[in-house]
């Protein structure tokens, strides 16, 4: 085996053949317009598609990303706002919680005034007429008692004046 | 699973090689003489070269039909099958197969709306790369969709007739002249079909001074045909290269004729398969890369 034999020599590797090219050419062509038609052009048609539809999604994505900054911030505004508004709501229905107790309690107090005094005038008149009543009854009473144990000038003016000096001055005390 | 297929291809060659070895007389110094040399090495030149025959030893050959040559004017040309000739059908059947199967539901569904099989991810990885690596940069954003069903039929074409060189029983086609001269004649054809204005300025009206016209204007014109020349002799070159390497470790056995020359060849023909992994994926590359090149130093239409 020398090299010449390998490489020249009849069925030797660089022996031309006409018709193995003649086939590899022809088949060849065959296989890429078929694999051009049937392989090829549908798999890289999917692959495109695929790649517009990736690219087309991330661009809503980011998108929808900042639609969603956008409601974000409109929401929080609208927070703040209702909170600013339920501050001023509660702070005048406190005010006015307060103003209705206020007046409450002042209207309560005078009219509990009112009926203390009604009452007090009401007891200083019975006890008047109390008083009264008891100071004619305790006059009968002491006339006859004195009467009994004097036994003489019980019917005397002076002595009527007398006893009612006395009384005066019992009650005076 | 690939222990698995290196373990088949040693144990293929033990087989294959066994017969012959159990077959030739004990060795003795004296008769070793340079034509029996010959003799024992002879099956790797025959496990090369083009022949009529296939040989699946120890199975069986099966011997190929011979057809009448057809007569073109005063040439004679040969179109009965050899053993490369029905080895580039199976390949062509089998990528149509693998290639068909992959497309079948991108047919189905031309949207690309469903999760890919693992065949179609198989297929999307290398358009996407024989796309975004070699046809986009290479040819460029105007031209490459044209070309690209081209670069990836190249590209797969040649991507399994290499691997096929590796496998028990098989050979790889692009081992064979002629194979890749017709497909460097596809290359050549489809640059010079679809060459834009440019291209033939610069072979003749090349941007030197008057004077080096009669230097240039050869050169160039050398250059459309060394192009193609080289992408045969290239890919021809390195998957030859790799089998011979491999035979011929293998082949030490049997000229040394003892079986501790195994132990040596053996793992340095593996290592050489592995290497020849490689070199199958990257002749491919290469070849489906350098069309690329060719196919947009034709088509491109700015001046440079």
């Amino acid at each position: 085996m020398n090299i010449p034999a390998l490489i020249l020599l009849e069925g030797g590797l660089l022996d031309p053949h006409v018709g193995t090219i003649f086939w590899v050419f022809v088949t060849f062509l065959l296989l890429v317009f078929i694999l051009q038609k049937f392989a090829w052009k549908p798999i890289i048609h999917a692959l495109e598609e695929r790649q517009a539809r990736i690219e087309e999604s991330f661009k809503k994505a980011e998108e929808s990303n900042k639609e969603a900054a956008r409601i974000m911030a409109q929401f929080d505004q609208i927070v703040a706002e209702a909170s600013e508004k339920a501050d001023v709501i509660v702070r005048s229905a406190r005010d006015s919680a307060e103003k209705i107790k206020a007046e409450t309690l002042h209207k309560t107090k005078e009219e509990a005034d009112k009926l203390i005094a009604t009452a007090k005038a009401e007891i200083d008149q019975q006890r008047n007429s109390m008083v009264l009543e008891l100071r004619q009854e305790m006059v009968g009473i002491i006339i006859s008692v004195a009467g009994k144990v004097i036994e003489t000038n019980l019917n005397d003016e002076k002595n009527r004046t007398l006893v009612n000096n006395a009384i005066q001055n019992l009650s005076g005390k | 699973m690939i222990r698995g297929v290196f373990s088949v291809v040693l144990l293929s060659f033990f087989l294959a090689g066994t017969p012959r070895f159990a077959s030739s007389e004990p060795a003795s110094s004296d008769s070793l003489t340079v034509e029996k040399k010959e003799g024992k090495a002879d099956f790797i030149i025959h496990h090369i070269v083009d022949g009529d025959k296939i040989d699946f030893e120890p199975f069986g050959t099966i011997v190929l039909p011979k057809w009448e040559p057809i007569q073109i004017g005063s040439f004679q040309v040969d179109l009965s099958p050899t053993k490369h000739t029905v080895f580039l059908w199976f390949n062509t059947f089998l990528i149509l197969l693998l290639a068909l199967t992959a497309a079948s539901a991108y047919r189905k569904n031309s949207s690309g709306n469903f999760i890919p099989s693992t065949i179609g991810n198989l297929f999307e990885i290398m358009i996407e790369f024989i796309r975004d690596d070699i046809a986009k940069p290479m040819i460029g954003e105007h031209h490459y969709r044209k070309f690209l069903p081209f670069l990836l039929s190249a590209f797969l074409f040649v991507l399994v007739s290499n691997f096929m060189g590796l496998i028990p029983f098989g050979l790889s086609i692009t081992g064979n002249i002629n194979v890749t001269a017709a497909l460097a004649l596809v290359t050549f054809l489809t640059v010079h079909i679809y060459s834009g204005k440019s291209y033939w300025k610069h072979i003749f009206l090349p941007h030197v001074p008057w004077g080096l016209y009669p230097i240039m204007i050869p050169v160039e014109i050398l250059g459309m045909f060394t192009k193609p020349f080289a992408l045969a002799v290239r890919l021809f070159a390195n998957m030859t290269g790799g089998h011979l390497v491999i035979l011929t470790f293998i082949g030490l056995i049997f000229i040394l004729e003892s079986y501790y020359v195994a132990l040596l060849s053996v793992p340095l023909a593996l290592f050489i398969y592995l290497l020849e992994l490689l070199v199958c994926l990257i002749q491919a590359y290469v070849f489906t890369m350098l069309s690329g090149v060719f196919i947009g130093m034709a088509v491109q239409n700015e001046e440079h």
